[in-house]
């Protein structure tokens, strides 16, 4: 016999989740841009493929990234998705052996023990091999309720898990929650009771099986249970596409489109959906989250990604985040994390954009110039920096040319934060001429929001540097000689500069040449809340995150020295202790150098 | 007249009656910080945009308040949002986010 009425719940269940899902990647799918779908088209025989499974299996699997954040969270997530994939997978080998067919229900697998009662392998042969399959999917079966355990104290004890708080879930997450619970247990108890009635059962469903059978009625309990097995199965199945478990899938299907679209697919409608959906609500962008940390949660990803779930976008929501990237940094996931509050922004911000062509001609140049300078607008806000670039320059014996000496316009990069894209492209266009008519070869700015969108969105033909990157240059070639004169201080990494780029380790490599000692330099990467990203600037919340910047910032009532003029500004309201550009230490030191 | 250095102006004058200051009103809603503003012009000294030509990020403060919605919208255009204003307000009004919200109103309509 291998049918039974009870298998039905999970088979409709099944069925209608694939049918869902399937339809919703080809909504992706479809709507991709036709030369991203001619990409795909040629990639999917090809390496990516095999590169898309491996990160599938790393992170879908085994979650590598989220081990690496925090360990006890990894074990729980791979407890369940390892776990539960091996007892399918084995579960289909185990029910080969018992039936002649070669193509099976699928329910047959994971009914099997109500179907098959095999009482000649004894609970603790390993050395045949339905014995060793009976032993290892119960030895599955404990693991996966071993992470269900830790799931269950996460909801309750959420310190425990280094996590400052849990997620909150709305009404499809919480029937799926409560189903994907019971599923394990009810899979236990179901094989117990059927092993106490009939025999076989590995050394976990066995045992119990045995030991509840003293005193309880199982052979009026078993079949019951197969159907309320059965039945959370189903449920899960049919709110998985609408719950928070739906990222499963989607987290395969990004990793897929991101390994066969390339880089053109990570600013497309379909892959921004995707994503949304592939969140895992893991929480660990809660806890970097500067905004959340001083009292706004509502702003951290977590909390944003289930308002676009639900369509809406709330505009304090996709305006409050200070787009530092603390959270993209840290995402195990992946999840493009900027990309998408800068697409939720455009969609508020961005519509029919009214745009000014910007009433500017540059300052005149006088010779070819062998580097263009590009203060920047926050640069001029502070003349301390300005003046020790200038004198830097002068002592390297550089010939520069000072594209916005007279003021000049905005690169671009705040109004691209603002999601009025065009306006963004208007100043853009506009510096990214005077820049090319200069002739140099090299752009050097003094701002990382400037360096920012020079590197990403002015597709220039000549190298950018932001100028920590560019002084570290000429101190390898000689043509700046520095001492190391500078005691001990905080190294303060601005957000634009992005944390995990080349840029930020060249600037802590430049800070480590300015000390005497590199031992002596505390590294801070916390916004520092003057952030252009934040659309709305100066309230309760944006002044403690200020606050709590410059306290982590300035340890031990040291000197900080940054490399955005921005930052420096912010945090110097917020901090006794001085302020100061990286530039104007080099400019110090270097001059005393002269000295001696 | 130009040849006895004089010169006819525009007349400015602002008819107070027919102002409209729905504008005003939606302001005190959604925003709060910008009543703060005490008119004294550090963000049009500072102003990225002001250096490029009329444009005067404290004249549209005040233009709010007398209630001229075309003017505001006329002007805002040409806001960078570079966002040095609000560096440099000693009231801590964020002006720029005032400006994001005035390029919206030529493309919103009047309640
Ligand atoms: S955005 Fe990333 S880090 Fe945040 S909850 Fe989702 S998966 Fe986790
Ligand atoms: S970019 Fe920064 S402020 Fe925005 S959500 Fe991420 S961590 Fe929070
Ligand atoms: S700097 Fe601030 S207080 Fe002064 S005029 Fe501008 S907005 Fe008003
Ligand atoms: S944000 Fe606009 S108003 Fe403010 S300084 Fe920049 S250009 Fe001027």
């Amino acid at each position: 016999m291998t049918f039974d009425p009870f298998v039905l719940p999970f088979s409709i269940g099944l069925l209608y989740l694939m049918v869902v899902v399937a339809e919703r990647f080809r909504h992706w799918f479809v709507g991709l841009p036709p030369k991203v779908k001619r990409t795909i088209g040629k990639r999917v025989i090809s390496s990516h493929t095999l590169a898309a499974i491996w990160e599938i299996i790393r992170e879908g699997l085994f979650h590598r990234n989220l081990w690496r954040r925090n360990p006890l969270l990894g074990y729980m997530h791979m407890s369940f998705a390892l776990g539960w994939f091996l007892l399918i997978v084995l579960g289909n080998i185990e029910s080969r052996f018992y039936s002649q067919l070669h193509v099976n229900p699928p329910y047959y697998p994971i009914f099997l023990k109500f179907f098959v009662h095999d009482s000649h392998v004894l609970p603790f042969e390993l050395s045949t091999i339905p014995g060793f399959f009976r032993f290892t999917m119960d030895f599955l079966l404990l693991y996966v309720l071993s992470g269900l355990m830790l799931a269950w104290i996460k909801r309750t004890r959420s310190r425990w898990f280094g996590m400052i708080s849990t997620t909150r879930h709305n009404a499809a997450d919480r029937v799926a929650l409560t189903a994907l619970w019971l599923i394990f247990p009810l899979r236990l108890l179901a094989e117990s009771f059927t092993a106490g009635c009939f025999g076989g059962g590995g050394f976990l469903t066995n045992t119990l099986g045995a030991a509840l059978a003293s005193f309880l009625p199982e052979e009026h309990l078993y079949y019951p249970l197969w159907w309320a097995y059965s039945f959370a199965l189903g449920v899960f199945f049919m709110l998985l596409p609408y719950s928070r478990y739906m990222h499963i899938l989607a987290e395969m299907g990004c990793i897929m489109l991101k390994h066969w679209g390339g880089s053109e697919v990570l600013t497309t409608q379909s892959y921004y959906e995707c994503s949304m959906q592939a969140c895992s609500r893991c929480g660990v962008c809660l806890d970097q989250c500067q905004v959340a940390l001083a009292g706004n949660p509502g702003v951290s990803p977590v909390s944003f990604i289930r308002e676009l779930r639900a369509g809406r976008i709330p505009k304090e929501i996709a305006e409050g985040c200070l787009m530092c990237r603390r959270c993209q940094d840290v995402c195990p996931v992946g999840i493009g994390l900027i990309n998408l509050r800068q697409w939720a922004r455009e969609q508020l911000n961005g519509r029919i954009p009214v745009v000014a062509a910007p009433r500017y001609s540059p300052v005149e140049m006088k010779a070819i110039p062998d580097v263009v300078w590009f203060a920047g607008c926050m640069s001029h806000l502070s003349p301390g920096l300005i003046r020790s670039v200038q004198l830097l320059f002068k002592q390297a014996g550089v010939k520069y040319y000072w594209l916005d000496a007279d003021g000049s316009i905005c690169c671009g990069r705040p109004a691209q934060l603002t999601g009025r894209t065009a306006e963004a492209e208007a100043l853009i266009e506009v510096n990214r001429q005077a820049i090319l008519d200069s002739g140099a070869k090299l752009l050097v700015t003094n701002c990382p929001i400037c360096y920012r969108v020079f590197c990403d969105h002015y597709d220039l033909p000549i190298e950018v540097m932001h100028h920590s990157s560019y002084f570290l240059r000429l101190i390898d070639q000689g043509q700046l000689q520095v001492s190391r004169g500078l005691k001990a201080f905080n190294l303060h990494i601005p957000c634009e500069l992005d944390r995990t780029s080349v840029d930020a380790d060249r600037m802590k490599l430049l800070a480590s040449q300015l000390v005497e000692n590199s031992e002596v330099i505390s590294q801070s990467e916390w916004c520092c809340g003057g952030s252009l990203g934040r659309l709305s600037g100066q309230d309760e919340v944006t002044r403690k995150i200020s606050t709590d910047a410059a306290f982590n910032t300035a340890q031990s009532n040291l000197p900080v020295v940054t490399g955005c003029p921005l930052c420096k500004k912010t945090l110097q309201r917020y901090t006794k202790v001085p302020v100061s550009d990286i530039a104007e230490q080099i400019y110090l030191l270097s001059a005393a150098e002269k000295v001696n | 007249m130009k040849s006895f250095g004089f010169q006819k102006i525009v007349d400015r004058q602002i008819d107070l009656d027919k102002a409209d200051l729905s504008l005003v009103q939606a302001l005190a809603r959604e925003l709060t910080g910008w009543q703060r503003c005490i008119g004294c012009g550090s963000c049009s000294a500072t102003c990225t945009a002001a250096g490029m030509g009329s444009f005067n990020p404290r004249k549209v403060q005040m233009l709010v308040r007398m209630g001229q919605w075309d003017q505001v919208a006329q002007e805002a255009v040409h806001c960078q949002l570079c966002g040095k204003c609000r560096l440099v307000c000693p009231r801590d009004v964020d002006t720029r986010q005032l400006m994001l919200e005035f390029k919206k109103l030529q493309t919103i309509s009047r309640p």
